[in-house]
């Protein structure tokens, strides 16, 4: 999945972010496929869009990220996967 | 209302600015301008033509003290968005590279073409044109999904001679107040805005961390953004101010440490207003340059945020990158 093809040079669109979630991500998942996340072109993302994108899918098993591969990252944009990730598997009282 | 304009306006004077509101309703309102040529601040603006759409018809506003010929507001846009008798409209103004006028936005398309087509042209390091995205995305989708606005936003950008970027965001929503108080108990405004800040709080749900949309940390990380680049962000809803002065923090090129509580930040000052604000309205400034790489903001603010929550001590998954 190529994400500029939905949101170009800068994904902030939540929106974008829950429609590759709800009809890709999900999806692969459930059937045990992996995920390709290709962030290629993509310069900045947003935390809400990476939020949107992933976070509630690792909350409900982080062993999901075994499955999903981040690729062509900028380093912001990896650093924002990192938090994202992080915090999902945060156990709040 | 009546009130002064003031020229050379900055987040700093918004205390003073807005505490010369009056209520005035049902009686003429003035919108006057001081003798200063001095660009004021987006978020101004921005408030003010938030202000006027709240009112439904537009607001009408008569003058007693015009503004000097060409002054910066009306480069800005805003006599298209509030209407100023006895003041000539002037053409649409157009954007440059030190400015985006008052953009009335409605749907997130819309926002992504400013973005795309209107960032760039400002004169910014490619850091900070990536920090202004970062922030008009994020303060427009919380119009989106929190304030309940019929009316969009109002967004406004503008670049000081000093080159720090100035972003102006305001709806006419419900404000934060009753934004927050759906999930969360806040017994008063400065609580609820102190709520919005503080990351995994979402007005979206009860659940701390926030749900599968909204992990809360929207508002943390633009202050985090503010606070490493030693710039100033503001919020105005209902009668509350927040001023965050990022400046007080620590001179350029020492380390900053982001707090992640509004209320146990020193650098925070807060102000009753005398006036209802209807919506919310936030002004953040940046400056970031070339050799501030906006992706070691990020290791800051992530280290500030893993000291906001109560976390179980166990290994976790990590990302996979190729």
């Amino acid at each position: 999945m190529k994400i500029y093809a939905s949101t170009g040079p800068f994904a902030g669109d939540k929106d974008a972010a829950a429609h590759i979630r709800d009809s890709y991500i999900r999806p692969e998942l459930s059937q045990g496929r992996p995920v390709l996340l290709d962030f290629l072109d993509v310069g900045l993302a947003t935390q809400s869009f990476v939020h949107a994108l992933v976070a509630g899918v690792v909350r409900e098993d982080p062993r999901a990220l075994e499955f999903i591969e981040f690729r062509n990252c900028s380093s912001g944009v990896k650093q924002i996967i990192e938090i994202v990730v992080d915090y999902a598997q945060t156990q709040f009282e | 209302m009546n009130l002064l304009v003031p020229g050379g306006l900055a987040l700093a004077g918004l205390p003073d600015a807005l505490a010369q509101f009056r209520d005035t309703s049902g009686i003429e309102s003035f919108l006057d301008f001081d003798s200063s040529n001095d660009p004021v601040h987006p978020a101004f603006l921005c408030l003010l033509a938030a202000q006027s759409a709240a009112d439904g018809s537009v607001h009408g506003y008569s003058v007693r003290r015009p503004p000097l010929v060409d002054h910066p507001v009306s480069r800005m846009g805003l006599f298209e968005h509030v209407s100023v008798e006895g003041l000539e409209k002037l053409d649409r103004s157009d954007p440059t590279g030190d400015r985006i006028p008052i953009q009335h936005v409605r749907d997130s398309k819309a926002l992504g073409d400013i973005v795309t087509d209107f960032v760039p042209i400002l004169h910014a390091s490619a850091e900070t044109a990536s920090a202004v995205a970062y922030v008009l995305h994020e303060l427009f989708r919380n119009v989106v999904e929190h304030s309940g606005s019929q009316n969009g936003a109002f967004i406004c950008v503008d670049r000081t001679q000093a080159g720090i970027v100035r972003i102006g965001v305001s709806d006419s929503g419900i404000g934060v107040f009753q934004t927050i108080r759906r999930s969360h108990p806040a017994d008063d405004e400065r609580r609820a805005v102190a709520l919005a800040f503080e990351p995994g709080v979402s007005g979206s749900t009860s659940r701390f961390g926030g749900d599968d949309r909204n992990g809360g940390a929207g508002l943390f990380f633009m202050k985090s953004i503010a606070s490493v680049s030693g710039q100033s962000m503001a919020m105005v809803t209902g009668r509350t101010l927040m001023l965050f002065s990022g400046a007080s923090n620590g001179s350029s090129g020492e380390h900053v440490s982001v707090q992640p509580s509004l209320e146990a930040d020193a650098a925070v000052a807060w102000a009753h207003l005398p006036v209802h604000f209807a919506g919310t309205m936030v002004g953040v400034d940046l400056a970031i340059s070339d050799d501030t790489l906006f992706d070691a903001l990020f290791a800051e603010i992530r280290g500030a945020y893993n000291l906001n929550v109560r976390t179980e001590k166990k290994a976790r998954q990590r990302a996979r990158f190729t």
